[in-house]
Order: C-alpha cells, then sequence, then structure tokens
C-alpha cells in the first residue's frame, strides 16, 4: 500500500457536524439549564438511580448536573472524534449513522437524566420519588424519532467503494491449475489498541463483580466475547482457486468465507477505510457494502456476487488475486453459457 | 503469493511450483520473512499430491531462498531481497537498451556473453 492510492480525504458536509456536535451539545446544554433553575426545588439528597421497588441510589442535588454535561460533552467529544477519523469518501451511510447517534444519544441522556430531576421538584424526601419508567420510554421513543427526522434532513450518503476498478483477468492457458495464496493481519499496532481496550472493559467488568459480590457476575461474559470475537478477526487467509474463493480465519479456520467462482457476477479492486467504510475492524456488515473481512485501510478484493451481495476482503497485492479470481470467474461463466448446449442437447431434442 | 501450474506445459509440477515461488520473490511479493502457505493447505488448493510441494519447498531450501523449520514452516530467507534488486537492475538495464535502441536480441546476446551457461 502507497500513499498515492489513498483516496484524498474529503471533508464532511457542514450539516453533519452540526447534527453530529452542535445539536448534541445544544440538548446537553438545554437539559443543564433546567436543572439549574430547578436547583432550589429539590430535596438533599436527590434519587439518582431506581430500582425495582423505586429510588435506591441517592446523590447530591448537583450530581445530575455534573452527569449531564459530563456525559453531553464526552459522548459528543466521542463521536465527533470517531467522525474525524473515519477518512475516505464522505459522507458514507457510517458518517450518517454516526452522526445521528450521536444527537439521539445526547437527546435520550439529556432527556431522562432531566426528567428524573424534574419528578423530583417539591419534594422533601427523595424516596418518594415517583417512577421515571414513562419518562424513560418517551425519552427512548421521542429521541428515535428527533434521530430518523436527522437522517432524512441530512444530505444523501455517497456510495463506499465507487473507486473500485475492475480487475484485469490473467491469461490462463487451458487446463491451467494456479492458486493464490495469501495472508492477512490486523496491523500490530491496531492489535495493541484493541487489546488495551479489552484490558479496560475486562477491568471494569471484574471490578462490576467485586463491588457486587458477584451478583453481576454474567457481566464477565462481555469481555469473553470480545476477547473471541477478536482472535478470531485477526488473522485470516485469502485463497483463489479454480473453485473460487476462500477467505478464513486463522487459527480456528471459523468463520470462513467461501464464494465459488460460478456465483460470481464481477471481480474488482478497491480501496477501503476501514471507518468510513465498515464502521470498523475484523468480521463486518455495513449497509450497502455488504460482508468485509477489514483488517487494514488499503487495497482489497471486491466481489459482487451474480445476487447482487458483495463481498471485501483487504489484503496486500488485491490486484493479482482479484486477477486470478476474474480469470477463474470468466472461464467459469463460459462453461455455464456453454454446458446446457452440449451435456443436454440429446435430452432437449 | 501466486503459484501458476500448467499440468500440460510437460515440466514438472514441483519444478513449476518452485519457478512459481521465484517469480514471486524476485517481483518482491514474497519478502524475507514472509512464511509460505503449509505444504498440505498448497496442494489441497492445487490438487496435487502433499509430496509434490513438499519436493518444490526442498528444491527452494537448497536454493537458499527459503528456511524449512518444524513448527515454523517455510520461511522466505534474505536471499528473496536480492532477487528483487536483480529484476530491477534488469529493468534498468532493459529501459537503456530501449533508449538507446538496442534490439532485444542483441541485449540478450550481450548477456550471453557475458554470462556464457
Amino acid at each position: 500500500m502507497t500513499a498515492s492510492d489513498r483516496p484524498p480525504r474529503a471533508r464532511l458536509p457542514l450539516s453533519y457536524w452540526v447534527v453530529a456536535v452542535g445539536l448534541p451539545l445544544i440538548a446537553g446544554a438545554v437539559a443543564v439549564a433546567l436543572q439549574l433553575a430547578w436547583l432550589p426545588q429539590l430535596p438533599d439528597p436527590i434519587a439518582i438511580h431506581w430500582g425495582p421497588d423505586g429510588p435506591d441510589g441517592f446523590g447530591a442535588p448537583w450530581s445530575s448536573l455534573a452527569l449531564t454535561a459530563g456525559l453531553a460533552g464526552g459522548l459528543t467529544a466521542m463521536f465527533a472524534a470517531f467522525l474525524a477519523t473515519a477518512r475516505g469518501a464522505a459522507p458514507t451511510v457510517t458518517h450518517k449513522l454516526l452522526a445521528v447517534l450521536s444527537f439521539v444519544t445526547a437527546l435520550f441522556v439529556g432527556g431522562t437524566v432531566t426528567a428524573s430531576v424534574a419528578v423530583q421538584r417539591g419534594l422533601d424526601d427523595a424516596r418518594d420519588a415517583p417512577g421515571i419508567d414513562g419518562w424513560l420510554g418517551l425519552a427512548l421513543i421521542g429521541s428515535v424519532l428527533v434521530g430518523v427526522a436527522a437522517w432524512f434532513v441530512l444530505p444523501k450518503a455517497v456510495r463506499p467503494g465507487t473507486d473500485a476498478t475492475p480487475a484485469r483477468p490473467l491469461t490462463l492457458v487451458p487446463g491451467e491449475r494456479s492458486v493464490w495464496i495469501a495472508t492477512t493481519r490486523v496491523p500490530t499496532g491496531a492489535l495493541a489498541a484493541i487489546l488495551g481496550g479489552l484490558g479496560v472493559v475486562l477491568a471494569a467488568a471484574v471490578f462490576a463483580i467485586a463491588i457486587s459480590d458477584g451478583a453481576l457476575w454474567p457481566i464477565a461474559i462481555a469481555p469473553l466475547l470480545l476477547l473471541a470475537l477478536a482472535s478470531i478477526a485477526t488473522v485470516w487467509r485469502v485463497r483463489v482457486d479454480a473453485t473460487g474463493l476462500l477467505v478464513r480465519s486463522l487459527p480456528f479456520g471459523w468463520p470462513r468465507v467461501r464464494i465459488r467462482s460460478a456465483d460470481i457476477d464481477r471481480v474488482q479492486t478497491a480501496h477501503i477505510e476501514p471507518l468510513a467504510d465498515f464502521g470498523g475492524w475484523g468480521w463486518r456488515w455495513a449497509p450497502g457494502n455488504g460482508f468485509g473481512v477489514v483488517t487494514r485501510g488499503g487495497e482489497a478484493i471486491e466481489v459482487r456476487r451474480r445476487d447482487g451481495r458483495r463481498f471485501v476482503v483487504t489484503v496486500d497485492d488485491a490486484e493479482t488475486g482479484a486477477a486470478l479470481l476474474a480469470a477463474y470467474t470468466a472461464s467459469a461463466t463460459e462453461i455455464r453459457e456453454r454446458g446446457p448446449q452440449t451435456g443436454s442437447a440429446r435430452g432437449n431434442g | 503469493m501466486l503459484i501458476r501450474i500448467d499440468p500440460g506445459s510437460g515440466v514438472a509440477i514441483f519444478d513449476q511450483i518452485a519457478a512459481s515461488v521465484r517469480a514471486d520473490a524476485s517481483r518482491g511479493t514474497l519478502r524475507p520473512g514472509d512464511r509460505l502457505p503449509a505444504a498440505r493447505e498448497l496442494a489441497e488448493a492445487l490438487e496435487v499430491n502433499v509430496h509434490t510441494v513438499l519436493r518444490a519447498y526442498q528444491q527452494l531450501r537448497d536454493e537458499g531462498l527459503i528456511d524449512l523449520r518444524r513448527g515454523r514452516g517455510a520461511v522466505v530467507t534474505d536471499a528473496a531481497a536480492r532477487g528483487s534488486e536483480l529484476l530491477d537492475a534488469v529493468r534498468a538495464l532493459v529501459a537503456d537498451a530501449r533508449r538507446t535502441g538496442v534490439p532485444p536480441q542483441t541485449l540478450l546476446t550481450l548477456i550471453r556473453e557475458e554470462y556464457p551457461a
């Protein structure tokens, strides 16, 4: 992969930043302002957590203010960072989803925390606070509806992978049995970041289990599941032979993707940006992009099946692999079109 | 890594496998430290006997292009880098000949005189 085959970094339209950063910050500010105005009417302490039997967690009156400001600021910053690092042709569906999610999250968090404060106005004892399930549902439905509206107001997302170039089929001699084999892996730096993130999740899970006296033990499933996902998505073997394309995860050989050359419509090479095109690394699915094995940014083999489904695998020297696959696809098509005439001519007559 | 096999060419399959690996090394597709696919996997993909692939690997080891180690498989040695340097030199030579109007036959004759078999 060289620097030159990277498409120039496209700028996101301003409206995306408005939805992803501007509106969430405004929503957070409104929530903080409302809670600030209600501060004199609140009991001390206030309820900050509800269990099945009503309020079961309490804190200082300003704590929900800090929670709202921190969550609105922190989550918005996180989404903004994701958007800024999702390079490539912009805006893709992934950019759009991130922007809308940022707004929906801010609305939901701001709405629920503000509602939980609102129901406690005028109370002397926070233990009498009414349930907030209704508000929770209302905030969820409301923010999702606003999110859907924002989705349709935002400019149309561009289709990713428009920079794909058709593979030039290798010239095969009749009877040739050639094979292309390559290994593709997540770069060491990215792997270290993933393992670091996993460590944080594991520590958080252990902490949660410890302070709950083991009651929260099912939480341990989360880091274990993530570890399993990371281990099967790190190294992949890509193979092109006469039967078609085979992509399988090492060391277990599962998951695997097999696409027969007879089922292939078109083979292309493409430039993939993991975040912009697939929203991340590993074994991915993205709307409009189909399934993909994405270990890194850069060159990739892109296959479109006869039924229209797409599959992408990022791999070095993708051009050679795509060329051989295109050659086998062409000969499979030939057999397919010629086959019935010679094979079943007598049967038809 | 591209392995091209033409069963009808009359050249032994293991020779063709070895030649493909050599070509990949000189093209720069295989770099020192890269691992060749397991003989069993390559044999399955090429629909040949595993001993055919092993024989090709042994030949490449004898040439010093790969290291065969138990448990680590076939690893490309530093010799592969020399191959790509040679290819660069050949490309420069051909470009030079083209620019100065030296026909391919003359260039080949010059090489043969310098490097008799």
